[in-house]
């Protein structure tokens, strides 16, 4: 009984209020998104507005996979982030071993001129790259799209897998070694999965970056067959009449893989963030 | 050159036995180093520097979006940029984002992140609430919030007729209040990076010291003050400048939100409109140009910042 009640005294009144006005304003706007997904027409603009609905409709989502090309664009995305994640980080994670096993005369110059790489705005890069790839045939092109993303990937990867890298014993290798494995066996099985958790954050935050995007799909791609998910989601937006279920519905879709990537790997992203790039 | 090398941990004989399959020839160390950096050079070099050095020659020329025509203007495109009352317009409307988002996240972010520090019930699910938003792509972030704020479809005019009732609540996404509503929105979004950042800090900090201090009857006040806030700093000062740097070239969710018209025209805009717009790539590529050398400048401090940070806590 006493315990209870000071228990009670003891609760932190302004750590309450600022944890329910943290959920609130950052959690109603997915709410409010889920739920005008599902809001069936007659509910859509009542004033009030309800806050709840009894009778979900699913007809958003159903003219969305009926009226819009929305699988292709879930492909094209698909596609598109799935081949960046990949060349991004074997690209980096090459490069990270390299860096860190056989350091050589300019190798902290590489990876500070790599970091700079990081820092160089989309919004600057794009307009040469349009060119660029204007002439060598590049625009609305899988690959180039996979290049582009990549190469945007590639700094931070670098930069935070090093760590990963480095924190690994060489007796691990050396161990390796005089069970005779060589270097790319020993690298493959013992290195590697050792910087797993590093491995992992890159990925996801490749994936994300490219699955994101918004400039760089905007621009190295013109023909709608060819449209990522956020330029196909901007189109139906800009559309002459706007059907909020129908956009909601595709905002819910987009962010699901979002969502599962980010419950799978937030320890992760915490300690990399914490560990590697900030600092 | 760690091929060759034996363990030195006294493993049994049989794991020591010199290998007959050891190679004979071997490359130097640096050789495989700048091997296996090479496709990461490669393809930072083709899709970041030499775009930087391309977008150099096109700022000189009048090249056209669509067209092939291409023919060089010398300064033409800067001296009509700096003539242009509407670039300097930009250049104070990008500072201003810039410095008033990267302030108020700051504030917000350092609040946010002592918060979840605290130990309470519930702590890793309001954490990934705090963090949501950061995740969410533009587009979606850019929808919701003119969906929330919409002047006629109820929920933003809902809640401040509750607040205030009677009140004409004001259109917020209207030419003069669309600026503050991008600030707010772009607050919400990025916030959550320094969230991250700070609560990792915090988690490195000793407990023992605050507690050391409560004993000797320090406030909580005076213990952020005195212990936390100097903790804090470098990281602080780190994030300052690269919130500002991200800021100053944030895109797409300025033109996705507010970015239509020309009320919110910051660098990042005003670039894209001159070229996918007005079909003007040389003089976009001017703007871009701009815009990179004023990045140059805020990179090269930042990442001394950085290593002058490195080397006093190494």
């Amino acid at each position: 009984m006493s315990t209870a009640l000071h228990r009670l005294a003891r609760v932190r009144w302004y750590l309450v209020i600022g944890i329910v006005a943290l959920v609130a304003i950052n959690g109603f706007p997915f709410y409010w998104m889920a739920l005008t997904s599902v809001k069936p027409g007659t509910e859509l603009f009542s004033y009030p507005p309800t806050f709840f609905t009894t009778a979900p409709d699913f007809g958003g989502f159903q003219r969305l996979f009926e009226t819009t090309n929305f699988l292709t664009y879930a492909k094209n995305s698909l596609i598109i982030a799935t081949g960046a994640t990949v060349v991004s980080v074997a690209v980096s994670a090459l490069a990270a071993y390299g860096l860190t096993r056989f350091p050589f005369p300019g190798s902290r110059a590489f990876s500070t001129a790599i970091l700079y790489a990081y820092t160089f705005a989309p919004i600057v890069i794009v307009v040469p790259l349009y060119g660029m790839f204007r002439e060598a045939g590049l625009i609305n092109n899988y690959l180039g799209m996979i290049l582009a993303y990549a190469s945007f990937g590639v700094p931070f990867s670098l930069w935070l897998l090093q760590p990963f890298f480095r924190a690994i014993p060489a007796e691990l290798e050396e161990a390796a070694f005089v069970d005779g494995a060589n270097r790319v066996k020993s690298a493959w099985y013992v290195v590697f999965p050792q910087a797993a958790p590093g491995l992992i954050a890159v990925s996801v935050f490749t994936f994300l970056l490219a699955w994101e995007d918004y400039l760089f799909a905007r621009v190295l791609i013109t023909q709608d067959e060819l449209k990522t998910l956020p330029i196909a989601l901007h189109d139906l937006y800009n559309a002459s009449l706007q059907d909020w279920p129908l956009l909601m519905a595709a905002a819910v879709l987009i962010n699901l893989p979002v969502l599962i990537a980010f419950l799978f790997v937030q320890k992760y992203l915490v300690a990399g963030w914490g560990a590697g790039a900030i600092k | 050159m760690s091929l060759t090398r034996t363990t030195t941990t006294g493993a049994p004989a049989a794991n020591t036995a010199p290998r007959a399959s050891a190679p004979r020839r071997r490359m130097p160390g640096w050789f495989w180093g700048a091997l296996l950096l090479s496709p990461a050079f490669f393809l930072v070099l083709g899709v970041i520097a030499v775009p930087i050095a391309y977008l150099v020659r096109l700022s000189f020329t009048d090249a056209h979006a669509y067209l092939p025509k291409f023919s060089s203007v010398g300064f033409d495109n800067y001296v009509a940029l700096l003539r242009a009352p509407h670039f300097w317009d930009s250049v104070r409307t990008t500072v201003w984002y810039a410095g008033l988002t990267v302030g108020l996240q700051l504030v917000l972010g350092v609040l946010i992140a002592l918060l979840l520090h605290q130990r309470f019930r519930g702590r890793g699910v309001v954490r990934l609430i705090a963090l949501a938003p950061y995740m969410v792509p533009s587009i979606v972030v850019a929808l919701v919030w003119r969906w929330l704020l919409d002047p006629t479809t109820g929920a933003y005019s809902w809640f401040v007729d509750k607040v205030w009732p009677g009140s004409e609540p004001p259109n917020l996404l209207s030419p003069n209040l669309i600026f503050w509503s991008l600030i707010a929105v772009s607050v919400w979004m990025f916030t959550p990076f320094i969230v991250i950042s700070v609560l990792a800090r915090l988690q490195t900090i000793d407990p023992s010291t605050l507690e050391a201090a409560t004993v000797d009857g320090a406030g909580a006040w005076r213990r952020f003050w005195h212990i936390v806030l100097p903790e804090l700093k470098p990281v602080l000062y780190t994030l300052i400048l690269l919130r500002f740097m991200f800021m100053f070239t944030k895109f797409d969710v300025v033109y996705l939100f507010a970015g239509t018209g020309t009320e919110v025209r910051t660098l990042p805009v005003l670039t894209f409109q001159r070229i996918f717009g007005e079909a003007r790539l040389g003089s976009g590529a001017a703007v871009a140009m701009v815009l990179f050398v004023l990045l140059m400048i805020f990179t090269t401090v930042y990442l001394r910042t950085l290593y002058r940070e490195r080397e006093e806590t190494a």
